[in-house]
C-alpha cells in the first residue's frame, strides 16, 4: 500500500522488527508505559491487536480531531500502554524518564519502556537521560534498535563504533544484548530488563535488527538500495543473505519445503490485493 | 503571614508557597534548588506539602524540559526552576514538539501541569552569554503563555492561578529587579486570563508596557502626571491569541499610544496592537520604545540599560 501511494502521509516501515515489538507485547504489564519513535508500526499493531484500527489513522479516517487522525509518525493508539511516540530522535527518552519520575513522586507502580535506535544514541539527550534517570533511580528500559541504518548511512558510514554495554557499565546501568530475530531471546531480555526497572535500576537492551533495505524493496532516489527481496519477487533469499536475517530464520524453523510455499501465498496474495 | 516590606524574590516566593503547600504532589526541581545559593536566590525559602517534592538535579536542560513535560503527560505536576533563559534554549525542542503532540492528541482533561519558572537575566554585567532577556520569543516559538512577573499583584494572581495549572506555561521573573522592594501597587483591572493588567487610567495615552518594562512605564507616568497628563498604564504578558480589547479601546479613546518593551527580540507583541490599529479608521499616534535590531554592544558586559526617553513622550502627547 505505501509503494502503491496509498497514504497521504509518510509511513516507516519495521520489517524485521516484529519479534521485538511481540516480546514487547508479551513483556508489559497493566501499568507499564511505552514509550516509541516514528518506526512505531509494529508496536502499535502488537499492542492493539488491530490492523483495522491502526490503518485507520494511516487513512486519517474519522472526523477531524476524532481518536483516528494521529496518521503515523506520532502514532499512540489509546488503550493500549502506549503512552507517547515521537518522530524526534531521542526526544521520547526525556519523556519517559519524565512519566517514571511521576511515577516515583505519586508513589505508583509501572514501569517506562522507552525505544530507541542506533541514530538515537548519538543525540546528546540520550546521554543526558541515562545519567538522570541512574541518579534519580527511575523505572526506564530503553530498547535500542540496532538496525545499523540512519536514514540511508550505515554506522560506519557516518561514525565511529559505540559500545553500549561500555557506556552503560561507566554509568552503572544494566546492559543486555539480543538478536531482534529471535521472539524468545528477545522477551526473556525484556524480562530481565523489567526487573531491573522495577528496583529503581535503569536498563538498557540493544537489539540486532535488519530491517527496511532488506524487506521494503528499492526507495526512490536511493541507487544503493538492495532490493534483495520485494513481495511480487516472493519471498526469494539471496546468497550470502545474514543468518541472522529475520526471513533466513523463518526459512530455517520452517524448512525449505514449507517456507516456499509461504512464499508461493504470499505472492499470490500481493496479486490479489 | 505576610512579609513586611519584602523584596520583589521574596514576595514570589511567599506566594509560590502558599501554592505548593496545598497542591498534592508536585515535583520543583532545578540545578542547585536546595544546594548552596539556591539558584541565585530564585529557591531560597521554597517549601512544599507532604506530598511534594524539592529535588536537585544535574545539567541536562534539555531533558529537563522533556521530564516535567513527561510528568505532564502522566498526569502529574511539575515545575523547573532555570537560572537563566538561556538554558531554556537548550530544551526548546521539547518545549515544542512535545506539547505539540499532547495538545494535538492527549485531551485537555488528562493534562497534569508543567511550568518553567526562570530567571532572566537583566541585570547587565553577566557578559554576551547572559544577556537575551526576549520571553516572548518563547512564546512565539512555542506558541505558549510566558508571564512576566513585575508588579506584586500581577506576579501573585499569576502564581495563584498558574503556577500547578493544567497545561504548560513559562514564569519568567526579572533578576535586575530580585533585590529591589516588591512593587506594592493595586490592579485596577485584570484580564482573565492574567494576560493584560491595568495599574493606572487616564485619557490622555496609552501606555503598554512589556517584558519587563512597567516599573519604566510607571516611572514615566510619574513624570506625566507632574504635568498634568494621565495615563491608561498597563503591562502585557505574552499570551498567543489573547484579546486585545482593553488595549485596544484605551487607544481608540486616547488616540495615543506608547509601546515600552525592554526585550531584544525582533519581533514585537506590541506589533499586534499596532496592526489592528492600522486596520481600523481611527487615527491613533504609536510611539515604540524597543529594541528592534539592538547593536552589537548591547550584547556585551555592560549595565544593559533601557532607558526610555520621557521628554519625547511627552512631546508625542502634546504634539509638538
Amino acid at each position: 500500500m505505501l509503494k502503491a501511494g496509498q497514504f497521504k502521509i509518510p509511513v516507516h516501515l519495521a520489517f524485521g522488527h516484529e519479534a521485538v515489538a511481540v516480546a514487547m507485547d508479551l513483556t508489559m504489564q497493566a501499568e507499564d508505559a511505552l514509550c516509541l519513535t516514528h518506526r512505531n508500526g509494529a508496536y502499535n499493531l502488537a499492542r492493539s491487536k488491530s490492523f483495522d484500527s491502526e490503518l485507520a489513522h494511516y487513512e486519517l479516517r474519522g472526523r477531524s480531531g476524532s481518536a483516528a487522525q494521529m496518521a503515523s509518525m506520532n502514532l499512540a493508539m489509546e488503550n493500549t500502554g502506549i503512552a507517547y511516540t515521537s518522530s524526534i530522535l531521542g526526544n521520547n527518552m526525556a519523556v519517559g524518564a519524565g512519566i517514571a519520575m511521576n511515577r516515583k513522586v505519586c508513589h505508583r507502580e509501572g514501569i517506562v519502556f522507552i525505544l530507541t535506535g542506533d541514530g538515537a544514541i548519538e543525540e546528546g539527550v540520550f546521554w543526558e537521560t541515562l545519567i538522570f534517570a541512574r541518579s534519580h533511580e527511575l523505572g526506564i528500559a530503553v530498547v535500542v534498535e540496532n538496525n545499523n541504518f540512519s536514514l540511508g548511512s550505515t554506522i560506519a558510514q557516518r561514525r565511529s563504533p559505540i559500545d553500549l554495554s561500555l557506556v552503560c557499565a561507566g554509568l552503572g546501568v544494566s546492559f543486555r544484548r539480543a538478536t531482534g530475530a529471535e521472539l524468545p531471546e528477545v522477551k526473556a531480555a525484556l524480562g530481565a530488563a523489567r526487573s531491573d526497572a522495577s528496583r529503581g535500576c535503569p536498563a538498557v537492551i540493544e537489539v540486532q535488527l535488519h530491517t527496511f533495505n532488506q524487506h521494503a524493496g528499492p526507495t526512490p532516489g536511493w541507487a544503493e538500495d538492495p532490493r534483495r527481496i520485494a513481495l511480487h519477487d516472493g519471498l526469494l533469499l539471496g546468497q550470502g543473505d545474514d543468518p541472522n536475517d529475520p526471513l533466513v530464520r523463518l526459512q530455517q524453523a520452517l524448512g525449505e519445503e514449507h517456507f516456499r510455499r509461504l512464499a508461493e501465498q504470499v505472492v499470490q496474495e500481493n496479486a490479489v490485493g | 503571614m505576610p512579609l513586611a516590606d519584602p523584596t520583589y524574590i521574596a514576595q514570589i516566593i511567599a506566594q509560590v508557597n502558599e501554592v505548593t503547600a496545598r497542591c498534592g504532589p508536585v515535583l520543583l526541581f532545578g540545578e542547585n534548588i536546595n544546594y548552596g545559593s539556591r539558584i541565585g536566590g530564585l529557591a531560597r525559602g521554597l517549601t512544599v506539602n507532604s506530598e511534594g517534592v524539592i529535588q536537585n538535579v544535574g545539567n541536562c536542560e534539555l531533558t529537563h524540559l522533556g521530564v516535567g513535560l513527561g510528568i505532564m503527560l502522566d498526569g502529574g505536576q511539575a515545575v523547573q526552576f532555570g537560572k537563566q533563559l538561556d538554558f531554556i534554549v537548550l530544551g526548546l525542542e521539547q518545549a515544542c514538539d512535545t506539547f505539540n503532540f499532547i495538545r494535538a492528541y492527549r485531551p485537555r482533561s488528562s493534562w497534569g501541569s508543567f511550568t518553567i519558572f526562570v530567571v532572566v537575566c537583566d541585570q547587565g554585567y553577566q557578559g554576551p552569554q547572559s544577556s537575551m532577556n526576549a520571553a516572548g520569543d518563547f512564546a512565539s516559538l512555542a506558541n505558549i503563555p510566558v508571564y512576566c512577573l513585575n508588579g506584586a499583584e500581577d506576579a501573585a494572581r499569576v502564581v495563584r492561578r498558574h503556577f500547578v495549572a493544567p497545561g504548560f506555561r513559562i514564569l519568567c521573573l526579572s533578576q535586575r529587579h530580585f533585590a529591589s522592594p516588591a512593587l506594592q501597587l493595586p490592579v485596577e483591572w485584570a484580564a482573565p486570563d492574567e494576560s493584560i493588567f491595568r495599574y493606572k487610567s487616564g485619557d490622555d495615552a496609552t501606555v503598554a508596557a512589556f517584558n519587563f518594562s512597567l516599573r519604566d512605564a510607571l516611572a514615566m507616568d510619574r513624570a506625566f502626571r507632574a504635568v498634568g497628563i494621565r495615563s491608561d498604564v498597563f503591562h502585557v504578558n505574552f499570551i498567543p491569541g489573547m484579546d486585545l480589547a482593553a488595549l485596544l479601546d484605551s487607544s481608540r479613546r486616547t488616540r495615543k499610544l506608547i509601546l515600552i518593551d525592554d526585550s531584544k527580540t525582533v519581533t514585537k507583541f506590541g506589533d499586534a496592537i499596532v496592526t489592528e490599529l492600522a486596520s481600523s479608521s481611527l487615527d491613533v499616534g504609536v510611539l515604540s520604545y524597543c529594541r528592534r535590531g539592538s547593536a552589537d554592544n548591547e550584547y556585551g558586559a555592560n549595565e544593559d540599560r533601557f532607558l526610555p526617553d520621557v521628554d519625547r513622550a511627552l512631546a508625542f502627547i502634546r504634539g509638538t
